[in-house]
Formats: structure tokens, C-alpha cells, sequence
């Protein structure tokens, strides 16, 4: 299957469904579908690109060209239920294959999702609010998303659903630059990794944890002080100075966003303009390098 | 922000929290909203995909990954409140919503926005049926896995984060 980046996974939802009812034991709805990958449950809320950023451990391209089109083979496989998941070696994943995902109809993680309903409002709001947050960010205001009408909203959603950029840039641009309102922050959101648990570290070295992920959001301004623009690499310094020491030379770690690797130098509001999510946000995933 | 002092990562936030009673109308605004034993923090797993990285890294990338994200105080210089800071949260009642008799709460930055909306419905002492709906500046619904943290930095107002709930979506 190929699915863009942009979108959410529970679009795939009643496809996948009509495909695998046939074979599931107990008699459930599409709504009932989430997906992991790893035995890690999905966030059903971020989009497709930002999954994938954070969790396939694929190697993020270099070229910055292929970026922000690069479309995300996302394979499902069967599962209902659970344990038909073979184990994935980073060297497969390296690969570059399609990332295989697991979808289920049972056994819903309600301490990890929240539920989705038939008619896909839970989706909806979910996607509203969070262009209502980025646009408070980017505006200071909630006055601008306020103001859209109703049909505009719907339009904008609509975009999503239909994944018809027309559609939704028509509404999205009216968020981006609203006559006479300047941008006050960039609605930025970073996925920094952190240490794998390791209480007991001297006996299992040969099985490595899974980490974590932390999220950060921070205040930032689209100019610096003294009136330069704010780039990734100086909003990444000022938010994470251990992580990222230069602000123009990755050292420890990248900036990945849409798959692909950000370069430090690359001006934010720029870069928020022409490269943010559906949702209004640059979802950008810190990786390490090793 | 920056005049906060420079305290040491604490062993789990949680310890610190005392239950509320929902009964008594306290006005202590320093009442958490947690409830002890509740372990939401807002750190999401990764898969072993994404952490293969993580296990072969330098020394001087794990010391600098090491408290990133919440401290960030470099030589002095706190950008980032800790994570273990209690916020103060400003609740209101939205259109048509019952009052709650205290309105202000403090709460950690590393819980979920989960834990707000639970303790409203908690204190609300509404049914299973019911439904709350919990907004930040009266416009928008965070995800119910964002933290609070995040949001208070990014959405004060004269350092209070104003939640308001409704028994009713609203804010269209």
C-alpha cells in the first residue's frame, strides 16, 4: 500500500478491513483497527511521516530533494490479534523496504489510545484541535482559527480525507498569513530520543532496551535578537544546547523531518511554510547519530 | 523562567503528589491534581528499531542526551523549566458547565494532559456516560497525550496554564 506521508493511519482503517474480516475470528468494526509496529501501538494522531520518522529506524535520506514527496510504502500484514509479527533486523529495516506494520482488531491499548469511533470524528477533532493549536502558536491567538467558518473547516478536512492539496490549501493558507497578523512563534514540536532504561546494565549488554521518546515544544520566535532569522539550527540550540552544541554543524545528532535530513542552516519560517505537517506543526525528529 | 533555581532531577514525581478530596472545598492552591500512584508521565515508547541507535553511541552523545529536553541549563543558562516543577493550572468552567469549588491546582510538567481531564471528571464525580471536554485558552483540546510541560511553556498566561471543561464540546 502506498500512503502519504501527510495522512493518518485510520484512513486505511475500512480498507484493510474489508480485506481481513473474512479471516477474524470474532466479529468486530474497522473502528476497532490500530496498528503497531514492534509491538509499540501507533499513535493513530500523528501523522503517517512523523511514524515513520520516529519509529521505522530507517536510515533518513541525505539528499534533500527527494524530501518533502517521498511517498511511505506502508506494507500491512496480517494479525489478528497478535504474534504473527516476525522479528525485523535493523539491517532489514536499513533496507529500506516497505515498513511492515501490524494491524489488529482486538485487544485495543486503552492505556496508550484513545478510541476511535465509526464515522471518524474522533480523527476529526483530534486533526482540528491541532491545527487550532498551531495556529495559536503560530499567531499568538486563537482568534484566527476561530474565525474560519464552518464550512471552511470542513473543507479543510476534507482536504485530509480526500488528500486533495487544493482543497486544503485553499483554508491553509487562509491560517498561514491572515491579513495583518505577523507570525509570532513557529509551531514547533521536536522528538528527542532518550536512554534506554538500563537499571540493571552490567548483566544484559547484549540485550539493548528500547528508549524513549520525549516530546519538546518551546516558544520559538521566527527572528532571533538581533534580527536575524531564526534557523533549525539555532532554535535547536537554544532548546536542546547539549544535544545540538553548533548551531550550523550537526555533531551529535540530526534534524529528520518528512524523512529526510534538515540541514542546521535552514531558515525556520521558511522551512514552516514549505515543509509543515497537515496539522500546522514542523514535527521534527531528533536522531542520533551513532 | 529563568530566575527558577537550578535543582537536581527528582526520583519520581508521583511521590510527591497527596490525594484530593473532592469533598472537603479546600482553597489550598497548591493541591495537586495527581493522584498518588498514577504513572502517566508523558514519555512515549519507542521500537527497538529506533533504539538500535541509541545503544551505540559515543560517550559524549549519551551525556548529552542525558536530562536534554526538560533541563537544558548549560552554564547557567535554563531555557527549560525541569520537568518535576509543579505548574500552576487555572481551571474555569466553560459555557453551561457546573463550578468547581477550587480553581487552582498545581501539577507536574512531566504528566499528560490526561491527568487534567481525569481529575476534572473525578471532581465533577460524573458517570461513566458523561463526557468532559477540556480546552486550553478556550480554543483548542490538546491530545490527551501532550504534556503539560509543553503546553504551560508554550500556552501561559502570567504563568498559568487556563484550562477551561465543558460537559458539551465547545469552541466549535
Amino acid at each position: 500500500i502506498q500512503f502519504p506521508r501527510l495522512s493518518y493511519l485510520p484512513f486505511l482503517l475500512p480498507r484493510l478491513y474489508a480485506f481481513f474480516s473474512p479471516f477474524l475470528i470474532s466479529p468486530s468494526s474497522f473502528s476497532d483497527g490500530w496498528f503497531s509496529y514492534e509491538d509499540v501501538p501507533l499513535k493513530w494522531h500523528y501523522p503517517v511521516g512523523l511514524l515513520h520518522d520516529l519509529y521505522s529506524g530507517d536510515e533518513p535520506t541525505h539528499a534533500a530533494g527527494r524530501g518533502a514527496r517521498t511517498k511511505n510504502d506502508a506494507e500491512a500484514e496480517a494479525g489478528e490479534g497478535s504474534d504473527t509479527q516476525e522479528d525485523y533486523s535493523a539491517l532489514e529495516a536499513a533496507e529500506r523496504g516497505p515498513w511492515k506494520l501490524v494491524v489488529h482488531f482486538s485487544d485495543w491499548p486503552h492505556d496508550q489510545l484513545v478510541k476511535l469511533d465509526e464515522d471518524g470524528k474522533v480523527l476529526e477533532d483530534a486533526f482540528k484541535n491541532s491545527v487550532k493549536e498551531s495556529s495559536f502558536l503560530r499567531h499568538g491567538t486563537g482568534k484566527i482559527v476561530m474565525s474560519l467558518s464552518y464550512q471552511d473547516s470542513t473543507q479543510l478536512w476534507r482536504g485530509i480525507e480526500e488528500q486533495d492539496l487544493k482543497l486544503y490549501n485553499a483554508v491553509n493558507n487562509k491560517l498561514l498569513s491572515p491579513p495583518g497578523e505577523s507570525i509570532r512563534h513557529v509551531p514547533l514540536r521536536i522528538y528527542l530520543p532518550s536512554e534506554p532504561t538500563t537499571a540493571t546494565s552490567t548483566i544484559e549488554e547484549d540485550a539493548p532496551a528500547a528508549g524513549h521518546l520525549k516530546v519538546v515544544q518551546a516558544l520559538v520566535e521566527p527572528t532571533l535578537p538581533n534580527k536575524q532569522p531564526q534557523t533549525l539550527g539555532t532554535a535547536l540550540n537554544t532548546i536542546l544546547p547539549t544535544v545540538f552544541l553548533s548551531r550550523r554543524n550537526a555533531i551529535l545528532a540530526m534534524a529528520v523531518l518528512h524523512g529526510a535530513v534538515v540541514p542546521l542552516t535552514a531558515v525556520l519560517e521558511e522551512l514552516a511554510k514549505a515543509a509543515s505537517y497537515a496539522d500546522g506543526f514542523l514535527h521534527v525528529v531528533v536522531v542520533m547519530m551513532g | 523562567m529563568s530566575s527558577l533555581p537550578n535543582r537536581a532531577k527528582p526520583e519520581r514525581s508521583a511521590s510527591t503528589s497527596k490525594p484530593t478530596d473532592p469533598e472537603s472545598p479546600t482553597l489550598d492552591p497548591t493541591t495537586d491534581v495527581e493522584e498518588p500512584g498514577e504513572d502517566n508521565d508523558a514519555d512515549l515508547p519507542i521500537t527497538m528499531a529506533a533504539s538500535v541507535v541509541l545503544t551505540g553511541l559515543p560517550k559524549d552523545a549519551h551525556e548529552a542526551l542525558e536530562g536534554a529536553g526538560d533541563l537544558g541549563m548549560e552554564k547557567g543558562k535554563q531555557l527549560l523549566l525541569p520537568s518535576f516543577i509543579k505548574h500552576p493550572l487555572h481551571v474555569y468552567p466553560g459555557p453551561s458547565a457546573p463550578q468547581l469549588s477550587q480553581r487552582v491546582f498545581k501539577i507536574s510538567a512531566s504528566k499528560r494532559f490526561e491527568t487534567i481531564v481525569k481529575s476534572v471528571r473525578r471532581k465533577l464525580k460524573l458517570k461513566e456516560t458523561e463526557s468532559v471536554f477540556c480546552y486550553v485558552n478556550s480554543v483548542f483540546a490538546p491530545a490527551l497525550d501532550e504534556q503539560i510541560g509543553n503546553l504551560w511553556r508554550c500556552f501561559k498566561t502570567k504563568d498559568e496554564l487556563h484550562v477551561t471543561y465543558a460537559v458539551t464540546p465547545a469552541y466549535g
